[in-house]
């Protein structure tokens, strides 16, 4: 019976609980459906048993007036009233002694009841009392009476019938409700266990990946009960598992590969040990060897400094006494320039006086005795005075001249070349006008010299520039810019030009190209050289004959003190007076 | 012999039922079956002894007099040998006069005017309450009739038209004092002398018609209600009622049940029940003690017409 039991046995989870559900199912509704049946029939035991003695006292008090007047035909009224009632079998009323007085079936009355049971009953005491109950007709008795008094019975029998059927379709529904019970259940429990063991068979599954060491599938969590915990529970371990499989594979990993490199880095260390070693053993033969090389070489230049010293010991006597030569040249050379510039001076000073006295009274003999004269006397005459006069304006340039030479260091002073420009297109303001000179003047730097030098160099530039104009009117530009570390000045004409082989000798004292056209005394570019070469910069012109020449100046950048600025003065007052040059002209 | 038949219904559903049931309540249910009566045209005993029926008259409800006549019934029986009586009534007195017409009572009470008539159907008394009985007229203590003649047009309550001492005797007194009920008030019969008490205490009548009996039993029952009213006119009194025999009882029987009446007064069981009655004492009565009542009935008739209840 056991093995029976044991084969029967579902072996699933989910036969279990369906066959367990069912089971329990079909017990509790077993239970529920027979305890129903057993109230039911109980209730309407009682209710049968209470109705019935309830309508044999109804009987018996409805009877009693009629009893009393001994009203047969109200009596029969009254049994047939209560024999309406619907599962009545019958109602009758005896006297004490048992005769019919009346009954639902009328010919029963005047008879007398006889069956021992009845007999038994009317002897009793005078009291309402059950009569049978359990089968289909339940019946009852109750005295009428009044008071103590006892007239007779009230007899009164009820059709169980109804009940019964009542309690036969209780049963046919508490029947089909317990199969439906045990079916919906039975459903349920095969749903309820798809839905149990469905993570159940997914977790088996991911036990069984993992027996195969395969960690890199999480079993799916489709439920949230313990089966649920459970399954994340096992991700979460699996998880773990690969995640230290990952992490010791990772590590032998690296331990691997810090073996190779170790085992790289030694060898490689051999290498270079070895080759050390190799170099070290070859540095100390070279050593050695530059050693002894060296050792020859300190011997021979040992040798080759005591010559050396030698020599140079007799070039520094040679040069020292060069030196003291040389200064000796230099303070005579000193000497001489003061000397000659003194001559100079007094040479150009001292002359005035005299040349004047000439070219006053050459003058006056002009004036005076001219009409005296021939026509060549005249004219000799003119050639003494314009000669006087030249000679003037030399002597007179040339006191300039040495004045350069004489600037004092106290003049030294900061000065806005834009203003000092300026300063010298106003000296220059008639010579612009007569000659519509157009000037454009750029940024011009603050330097580091005598004013009276700066507005002399430019002056002198610019005048040349209008004084040896072409056809056309002058186009005169002044421009400054930083070029190779020194700043370089420039003004630009379209004049006549000069041509290549005169471009050296314009800078020497009294030098002049165009004697006759144009006046002067050729000592003026010889003070602007004087005055940049003081300054420490130089001077060139570059030029084309007929094409306009460039006069070039530099000054070191010490001398500069602030870098032309972007909008400058000068070119204010450049464009105020050609501006002013147009409006008289053009 | 009863039929008592077990019924045991074969079907599973039942089965089920029942092995449940049983199995549940662990008892077994009351015994199956059915109580059928056998009937038979003599009793199991055999015949019982002679049973005379004792009419008495509706002046109450039934049940009512059987409380109070049965114990008077189980006094006669217990006092007489070889027949037994018992109580019937009926539902009124034109009933109880047809029971009495068809010879279904044995013995009767009768009320005093019924008895010449009741001679003529085969009955003769032979016994009588002691007391005379008499009539009177009530109204609210604080009625203004002092005369009968101002309850002209007004409603007076009687309790039955045959009813000598509550509505017979108040009547006649009435006409007697110049007021004819029939033709100058409204007569209203309201089923019993306490009814036409309740109609005057109530104001729905001006005036009613009781015995002199009744009026003492109400004032012992609802004394206040009784203390609202007070008795303005009494009649003369008569002669109680009659106890009579039908001619086929056999003289010895009439005189066994006479016997015992006449000598309720000297028992304790006999003086519960004529208290029971409200009858001091009864007394051996014949034809002749009736004859005052022929005038009366004279007087009546020429008031009011034949009277009621009285069948020639």
């Amino acid at each position: 019976m056991r093995k029976l039991l044991r084969l029967l046995r579902p072996r699933t989870i989910g036969a279990q609980l369906i066959v367990g559900v069912a089971l329990v199912h079909l017990l509790l509704m077993t239970i529920f459906v027979l305890d129903t049946v057993h109230r039911q029939r109980s209730f309407l035991l009682e209710r049968s048993r209470e109705r019935v003695l309830f309508q044999a006292a109804a009987l018996a008090a409805s009877s009693l007036r009629s009893m009393i007047m001994n009203d047969l035909e109200g009596l029969a009224e009254t049994v047939a009233a209560f024999s309406r009632e619907p599962g009545v079998r019958y109602a009758m009323v005896t006297d004490k002694t048992g005769r019919v007085l009346a009954h639902t079936d009328r010919t029963k009355s005047g008879l007398y009841i006889t069956d021992a049971a009845s007999v038994q009953a009317l002897q009793g005491l005078a009291q309402k009392r059950l009569l049978a109950l359990g089968g289909n007709v339940v019946s009852a008795m109750a005295p009428v009476s009044v008071g103590a008094r006892h007239l007779g019975w009230a007899w009164i029998a009820w059709d169980r019938n109804a009940d019964e059927a009542h309690v036969d379709r209780v049963t046919k529904s508490g029947l089909l409700y317990m199969g439906w019970a045990v079916l919906v259940g039975t459903v349920f429990a095969i749903s309820l266990a798809g839905t149990i063991t469905r993570p159940l068979r997914l977790l088996l599954r991911g036990a069984r990946r993992l027996s195969r060491d395969q960690l890199d599938t999480p079993v799916p969590v489709t439920t949230r009960n313990e089966v649920g915990i459970v399954t994340r529970a096992f991700n979460e371990a699996m998880e773990k598992l690969a995640r230290q499989r990952a992490e010791l594979q990772r590590s032998r990993d690296q331990l691997e590969q810090r073996v190779q490199e170790r085992t790289r880095e030694l060898a490689m260390s051999n290498v270079a040990l070895a080759r050390e070693i190799t170099e070290r053993v070859q540095a100390q033969d070279a050593l050695r060897r530059a050693h002894n090389e060296l050792e020859e070489r300190v011997r021979e230049r040992t040798a080759e400094l005591a010559q050396t010293n030698q020599a140079l010991a007799r070039e520094i006597s040679e040069r020292v006494r060069a030196e003291e030569a040389l200064q000796g040249a230099n303070a005579a050379l000193q000497r001489s320039n003061e000397d000659l510039k003194q001559f100079a001076y007094a040479v150009s000073h001292d002359l005035q006086e005299p040349l004047r006295m000439v070219s006053n009274f050459t003058g006056l003999l002009q004036k005076r005795y001219s009409e005296r004269l021939d026509e060549p006397g005249r004219e000799f005459m003119q050639y003494a005075i314009e000669g006087a006069t030249r000679m003037q304006a030399m002597i007179r340039d040339l006191l300039a001249y040495s004045r350069t030479m004489n600037v004092d260091e106290h003049q030294i002073t900061r000065v806005d070349c834009n203003e000092a420009l300026d300063k010298a297109l106003l000296n220059l303001e008639t010579a612009i006008e007569e000659n519509r000179a157009h000037i454009d003047a750029g940024p011009l730097p603050v330097v580091r010299a005598a004013e009276v030098a700066m507005v002399q160099l430019l002056q002198n530039l610019v005048g040349n520039a209008i004084k040896y104009r072409s056809e056309e009117p002058p186009h005169i530009r002044i421009f400054c810019s930083k070029v190779a570390g020194e700043w370089r000045f420039g003004v630009q004409d379209n004049g006549i030009g000069i041509a290549a082989e005169y471009q050296a000798r314009i800078f020497g004292l009294f030098k002049r190209l165009h004697t006759n056209k144009y006046p002067g005394t050729g000592i003026g570019l010889a003070i602007c050289s004087r005055i940049v070469q003081r300054y420490g910069g130089r001077m060139w012109v570059e030029s084309q004959d007929g094409r306009g020449s460039t006069f070039f100046f530099t000054l070191p950048p010490e001398r500069v003190m602030a870098e032309p600025r972007a909008e400058p003065g000068p070119l204010i007052a450049a464009s105020r007076v050609s501006e002013g040059g147009n409006a008289a002209g053009l | 012999m009863p039929i008592i038949r077990g019924r045991h219904r074969g079907g599973a559903i039942r089965a089920v039922a029942a092995a449940g049931a049983l199995a549940l309540c662990g008892c077994g249910a009351q015994a199956t079956g059915e109580h059928v009566p056998e009937y038979s045209r003599t009793p199991r005993n055999g015949g019982g002894q002679i049973e005379y029926v004792f009419g008495v008259p509706p002046v109450h409800n039934p049940v009512h007099l059987f409380e109070i006549y049965q114990p008077l019934m189980e006094i006669i029986n217990a006092g007489v040998t070889g027949f037994q009586v018992k109580i019937e009534t009926a539902p009124d007195h034109a009933s109880y006069q047809q029971k009495l017409i068809s010879g279904h009572l044995q013995f009767a009470i009768l009320d005093p005017h019924l008895v010449i008539g009741a001679e003529r159907r085969g009955y003769k008394p032979f016994a009588r309450v002691a007391e005379r009985i008499g009539g009177l007229i009530v109204v609210r203590k604080d009625s203004p009739i002092h005369r009968a003649t101002e309850l002209k047009h007004r409603v007076i309550s009687f309790a039955t038209p045959d009813d000598f001492a509550s509505t017979m005797l108040p009547k006649l007194l009435l006409k007697n004092l110049g007021l004819n009920v029939e033709r100058e008030a409204q007569a209203t019969y309201v089923g019993s002398p306490e009814s036409a008490a309740m109609n005057v205490y109530l104001g729905l009548a001006a005036a009613g018609g009781m015995s002199v009996a009744a009026w003492q039993a109400l004032a012992r029952s609802q004394p206040d209600m009784a203390s609202a009213l007070q008795v303005r006119w009494r009649s003369e009194t008569y002669v109680g009622p009659a106890v009579l025999a039908q001619d086929a009882v056999p003289q010895a029987d009439r005189r066994a049940v006479g016997a015992v009446l006449e000598t309720l007064h000297t028992t304790e069981s006999g003086r519960a029940a004529l208290s029971r009655l409200e009858v001091p004492r009864f007394e051996a009565a014949t034809p002749g003690s009736y004859d005052g009542v022929w005038e009366f009935l004279g007087v009546y008739r020429a008031a009011f017409g034949p009277a009621p209840g009285v069948r020639p």
